[in-house]
């Protein structure tokens, strides 16, 4: 079953079996209960270990699945996660760009539109071209830009854009390239709302084990440290 | 104790006091030249990671009250300034020192917060 989601993206539905809702829930909990947790609220940290972030959610989101259409031409795999809070709505959307999906014979059909040689740049184009490629339609969506500059989260370099909607609310995104994937974040606070910070500024980036991953931020950009990971307890100190 | 074990035992205190504390993400949305203060009731407290929030209503003197959207420290730098999970309540009356958020919706980074009935400390 296909279905569209509030981005206009198209998805297939349900996400996962039984045992993976199961996981799912479990770590949820876990991380809760490790975490944090603002449960008079409803809000907890959220975390996600096939796509390896954590994020404060109100309540557990709902889950989608759908193609992303790039820039390019290529086809990726994608995931939306969203709550609904009245008129305030909060989803954080995967786009994965991991796989070898360029290498495939529907890919090698794609006409070249960057002039590049190899085919593999449409790939990269793809994928390096995303983030500018989000933030512009939701530019292109409002009637005016609060905020627009650069920023980071665990030192993974991003883009912070606040916009005010033709309806009035605002919207708060985050954008950030991470090992091969666009995690593309947005809250949409209706105009009385105070600004959704709680969510907007609550990804983290985690290992395999869920401890957040913090990278080195270089005159090259972000790239992993040579020394691991830092402890849970000196990466959470602002 | 030998003098080295001594100096060593020094040196790596140092070390481990100056390492930072690494932050969770930029401050380059806040006006951290900008302190504003605010005095208002909580209507959240949220103790979560990796940030903890304050909702705080604020009356202006023309009567018009707004939410701020308040951001404090982890709860692990909060702990280990004194602060707890009880600190802040519902209902309170507080104020905070902070920097605005540079899109200039209601939000703000605390730098300073003055509890109910307490004196102003640092609540980051």
């Amino acid at each position: 079953m296909t279905s569209k989601t509030m981005d206009g993206y198209y998805y297939h539905e349900p996400v996962g079996g039984p045992f993976m809702r199961v996981l799912r829930f479990c770590l949820f909990a876990f991380l809760s209960s490790a975490l944090g947790t603002s449960f008079a609220q409803g809000w907890s940290v959220y975390a996600d270990q096939e796509y390896f972030f954590s994020i404060n959610f109100l309540g557990e989101p709902e889950i989608r699945e759908f193609d992303y259409e790039a820039e390019y031409g290529g086809t990726y795999p994608a995931r939306v996660y969203f709550t609904e809070d009245g008129q305030s709505l909060y989803s954080l959307t995967v786009i994965d760009f991991t796989d070898n999906y360029y290498l495939s014979d529907e890919y090698q059909a794609l006409p070249d539109q960057t002039d590049d040689a190899p085919v593999e740049r449409l790939w990269l184009y793809d994928m390096r071209g995303s983030m500018i490629r989000e933030a512009a339609k939701l530019q292109q969506q409002s009637s005016e830009v609060l905020y627009d500059a650069w920023h980071h989260i665990n030192q993974v370099e991003g883009r912070q854009l606040v916009v005010t909607n033709p309806d009035q609310s605002n919207t708060y995104a985050g954008f950030y390239l991470y090992d091969k994937r666009l995690y593309f974040l947005k809250a949409v606070a209706p105009v009385s709302s105070p600004p959704p910070g709680l969510f907007q500024q609550s990804l983290s980036f985690i290992d395999n084990e869920g401890d957040p991953r913090i990278l080195l931020l270089t005159s090259e950009g972000s790239i992993p440290r040579a020394e691991g990971n830092i402890p849970l307890d000196v990466c959470t100190n602002r | 104790m030998p003098l080295w074990n001594f100096r060593a035992y020094v040196a790596i205190v140092v070390i481990a006091w100056s390492l930072p504390g690494w932050a969770h993400h930029s401050h380059g949305n806040y006006d951290l030249e900008t302190y504003r203060t605010l005095e208002g009731t909580v209507t959240e407290a949220h103790w979560i990671n990796p940030h903890t929030w304050i909702y705080l209503e604020v009356t202006n003197l023309g009567g018009t009250a707004t939410v701020w959207a308040l951001e404090g420290g982890g709860i692990n730098a909060l702990t280990r300034g004194g602060w707890s999970q009880e600190s802040v309540q519902v209902g309170d009356n507080i104020s905070v020192r902070c920097h605005p958020l540079r899109a200039g919706t209601p939000s703000c980074l605390i730098g300073f917060l003055t509890p109910e009935g307490g004196v102003e400390r640092e609540y980051d």
